[in-house]
């Protein structure tokens, strides 16, 4: 283990992705989060391993990523997914003339595709709307997206990492223009304290740009809120699109025995400020019960919204035309020594965000540690707490 | 090659055995107070008279084993649902099982105190 | 949507280091839609930001915000706050250990749970290439399970029985019974056939009825025993782990003691039910053995007997009849109806069996109670 000390800011997907990937760089780690770990963003994802077609056609990076890291996590977290597959279902003739592109964006990021008549897609799933023209069955999956990072938490911990939630950093230590720690409150012992660091990580996701500006630097990510509506009843296997442009109400995703329809799409400054309009609950009971109509009569269990961490400007309207993908920050280029952002990406990609980043602190402290984290296998979640 | 039988299973059932025995032999008790000792039990005679038949001495002398039994199992469980550790475990069951010995020693020398017409 | 209201929420508050621990109440603003997690985030964001609590996916499938509301064991995520009155007390889980605020310690939880031996696997769903059984959205799964630890703090057993393995863990066991999937069945039902196993439970039920995802661990505890007890002779597996792993204490345990069998907040029947055959199986002991002292005066003549039968008739001494005939009825035929459900009979109708109970034990009472005045007068 190197003398090298990292801290992390934020007890997300990412930022468990990343101790776990500089910890077995050999990297020494302090993870630190406000509230509990997977408290933000990350816990509140409808729950879907991304094969990609949803960004196919028209953010193919974002596919691309998606595919390559879907395939590597089935490998290094056994047991995590439900393997169920996805179906793009196409209700419309505008559905279908989406299909050509949708194919071609598939075969052109790697993502698996096959079609299947409606006769097909019913006899797989009786509940979908019988009025289907067609269905083309992708590689998605069900995950649960606490226990996931969990695993990343876990792992980390148990090879040295240590792992702080109820931390909350207040401010960043610099010496001249470099940042050399963190100042952090412990709200359960209600004590102030620094951590000293040879570099800082910033991976606090929607509140990432909060962060950045107590090293007086900007990042431009956008907290762009979803709303979610679970209810009760499995009433697909898969994991149910609709075949067209990615858009509101479009994806039902299976879980235990829960569906949840998702998402709206809008940008708030605020992410600790985060409504649940009742329109938009009305609007995802009315789309989803396009593709499944049983949804229309389903019991609400939850109905919530988790702020997406997207990378663009504040000009964005909706943020449906920003990318899925991620975006990594040494802010040296701005005269800041020591200090990184990671923003963006998602929970199916957090691994690749995580090596992404890990190279550059490691290039930046002048180690030569590659990247493993497509190769050990994940320790179960529960280890996280034994 | 059977599964080995746990203590702890043998114990719960002969909890539930005991405690099924003494709802029927209580039944077999009312019938036969009101057959056998027409009248009820209010004089001492009615009640010598009472526990001279062999029947009732038998019902009575099988209810004080089986409900000291019950007893002393329930009293167990109380003891383990406070999480008695194993080690003292023994000593416990050691202990019920004297009481069970000293209860029913004596309430069958009563009996026999009682048949004898003692007094 | 109507305007918002106040309600005046009393948090439990804890730090370590505190002589002990209090209440803070907090005015929250809510709708017919906020929940109790929405209240407690606006206060932490608003009011108090050292206020600890869990939570993750805000919609009853990652298990984190387990909390008792007014003496309740619910998801504060899918626990609305309208409608309970101008107060509402939050408090954390019991049984475990306080880390702070709102938040315990899932460490002895997760320590129980893995030695079940559940297989981290989900993904036996049928995949596209299968067909789904039809109903499919009715079926549950034991992957249902949240680990939420809402049973383990509601169980009257895990209240005082530190050992207690608890029903959670012996639901996984009976899922891996069930469901090996590579696991090896008779080495979960060596594991729970043990003093602090299943044989503990006394079926309170208060498991099934907190648990927020119908997973069942008071039935699947019966149907281990009824494996146990009457079931095929298992294969004999290796042995069974009879103690707890030993983790390092992190906080006050919590462990609710016997005020858990007299606390009457937010129980259902199953538990009242336990309690009322606990407390009337100790009156019955102390009852056997006064009779017994009382009988000796049989041994000493007609005399002494008469006497004693003559203070026998009081009134006193007949309410004291009365409240004993009560205790045999109860103890007896609930007695019956935990033989029948503990060995997995009827486990699904341990409520109406309790009503049932309850009526032929008032019936018989008062039939005997009018036989006994009668046979005064």
């Amino acid at each position: 283990m190197s003398a090298y000390h990292v801290v992390i800011i934020g007890g997300g997907a990412t930022g468990a992705a990343l101790a776990h990937d500089l910890t077995l760089r050999g990297v020494q780690v302090t993870l630190v989060e406000r509230g509990e770990v997977t408290s933000g963003t990350t816990g509140r994802h409808h729950g879907l391993l991304h094969s990609g077609a949803r960004y196919a056609v028209k953010d193919p990076e974002s596919a691309r990523e998606c595919i390559q890291e879907n395939q590597i996590l089935r490998r290094i977290a056994p047991g995590s997914f439900e393997l169920n597959d996805g179906l793009f279902v196409a209700l419309t003739d505008e559905d279908l003339a989406y299909y050509d592109d949708f194919m071609e964006g598939c075969a052109n990021t790697g993502i698996p595709t096959r079609t299947l008549s409606r006769d097909e897609a019913l006899r797989l799933e009786p509940n979908l709307n019988p009025d289907l023209k067609l269905a083309v069955q992708v590689p998605d999956g069900t995950m649960d997206a606490m226990r996931l990072p969990l695993r990343f938490l876990a792992t980390a911990k148990h090879n040295g990492a240590r792992v702080h939630p109820f931390h909350q950093v207040t401010g960043l230590v610099f010496q001249g223009r470099t940042v050399a720690g963190v100042q952090v409150r412990d709200h359960r012992r209600g004590r102030d304290f620094t951590i000293a660091a040879d570099l800082v990580v910033n991976a606090a996701g929607p509140w990432a740009e909060h962060v950045a500006r107590m090293a007086g630097v900007d990042v431009p990510v956008v907290p762009s809120p979803g709303v979610l509506v679970a209810v009760r009843g499995r009433w697909t296997n898969m994991v149910i699109n609709r075949l067209h442009r990615a858009g509101d109400g479009d994806i039902v995703v299976p879980q235990r025995t829960l569906s949840v329809i998702g998402t709206s799409s809008w940008v708030v400054d605020d992410p600790d400020h985060l409504d649940v309009p009742e329109e938009h609950i009305r609007l995802m009971y009315e789309k989803g019960a396009e593709m499944i109509p049983a949804l229309a009569r389903a019991p609400m269990r939850a109905a919530w919204a988790a702020a997406r961490p997207l990378v663009g400007s504040r000009q964005a309207q909706s943020g449906r035309e920003l990318s899925r993908t991620f975006k990594v920050f040494d802010h040296a280029a701005e005269g800041v020594e020591g200090f990184v952002t990671i923003v963006g990406g998602k929970a199916t990609t957090a691994r690749i965000m995580a090596e992404v980043t890990a190279d550059l602190v490691v290039r930046k402290l002048g180690l030569d540690a590659p990247c493993r984290t497509r190769e050990v296998v994940l320790l179960p979640h529960t280890a996280y707490y034994t | 090659m059977t599964y080995p039988t746990s203590r702890a299973k043998t114990w719960w059932l002969l909890q539930a055995l005991s405690g099924l025995a003494l709802v029927l032999l209580l039944g077999v008790h009312f019938v036969a107070q009101h057959y056998v000792a027409q009248g009820g039990l209010r004089t001492y005679a009615q009640v010598v008279a009472y526990v001279r038949h062999p029947a009732v001495a038998a019902l009575e002398a099988a209810f004080l084993v089986v409900v000291a039994v019950h007893a002393a199992l329930g009293l167990r469980a109380v003891a383990l649902d406070f999480g008695l550790p194993a080690a003292r475990q023994r000593g416990l069951n050691a202990a019920l099982a004297v009481g069970v010995v000293l209860v029913v020693g004596y309430g069958l020398w009563l009996l026999a105190q009682v048949r004898g017409g003692a007094g | 949507m109507s305007s918002p209201s106040t309600v005046q929420l009393r948090v439990f508050r804890y730090k370590p280091g505190d002589p002990a621990p209090h209440y803070d109440t907090f005015a929250v603003p809510v709708t017919p839609r906020t929940t109790v997690l929405e209240a407690l985030q606006a206060i932490r964001r608003d009011q108090d930001p050292s206020l600890m609590l869990r939570h993750s996916c805000h919609h009853a499938s990652c298990g984190t915000c387990g909390l008792r509301v007014d003496g309740q064991e619910v998801l504060a995520c899918v626990t609305p706050l309208a409608d309970r009155g101008p107060v509402v007390t939050v408090e954390p889980l019991q049984n475990a250990p306080l880390l702070g605020d709102l938040v315990v310690d899932m460490g002895p939880f997760y320590a129980v749970f893995t030695q079940a031996g559940m297989p981290l696997v989900r993904s036996t769903e049928a995949t596209a290439a299968s067909r789904p059984a039809a109903g499919i959205e009715r079926l549950t799964r034991f992957e249902n399970c949240l680990e939420c630890g809402l049973c383990v703090s509601t169980c009257p057993v895990a209240a005082t029985d530190p050992l207690y393995l608890g029903p959670a863990a012996m639901a996984a066991a009976w899922r891996v019974v069930q469901e090996p999937r590579g696991q090896n069945p008779a080495r979960a039902l060596a594991w729970v056939d043990q003093e602090h196993g299943c044989w503990r439970c006394h079926l309170a039920f208060e498991c099934s009825t907190v648990c927020p995802n119908d997973v069942q661990p008071g039935q699947a505890i019966a149907a281990l025993r009824q494996r146990l007890a009457l079931g095929e002779p298992a294969p004999p597996g290796p042995a069974a782990a009879a103690t707890r792993p030993a983790l390092a204490p992190t906080g006050p345990a919590r462990r609710v003691g016997l005020r858990a069998w007299l606390d009457p907040r937010g129980r259902d029947v199953g538990y009242w039910a336990f309690v009322l055959h606990r407390l009337t199986g100790l009156a019955l002991v102390v009852y056997l053995l006064l009779h017994l002292w009382v009988l000796r005066l049989l041994a000493r003549g007609p005399a002494a007997w008469d006497e004693f039968i003559a203070l026998a008739r009081s009134p006193l001494f007949l309410a004291l009849d009365g409240l004993l005939l009560f205790g045999v009825l109860f103890h007896g035929l609930n007695g019956v109806r935990v033989a029948l459900v503990g060995l997995g009979a009827a486990a699904r109708r341990q409520r109406g069996l309790f009503w049932a109970v309850l009526l032929l034990t008032l019936l018989l009472l008062a039939a005997g109670v009018a036989a006994l005045v009668a046979a005064v007068h």
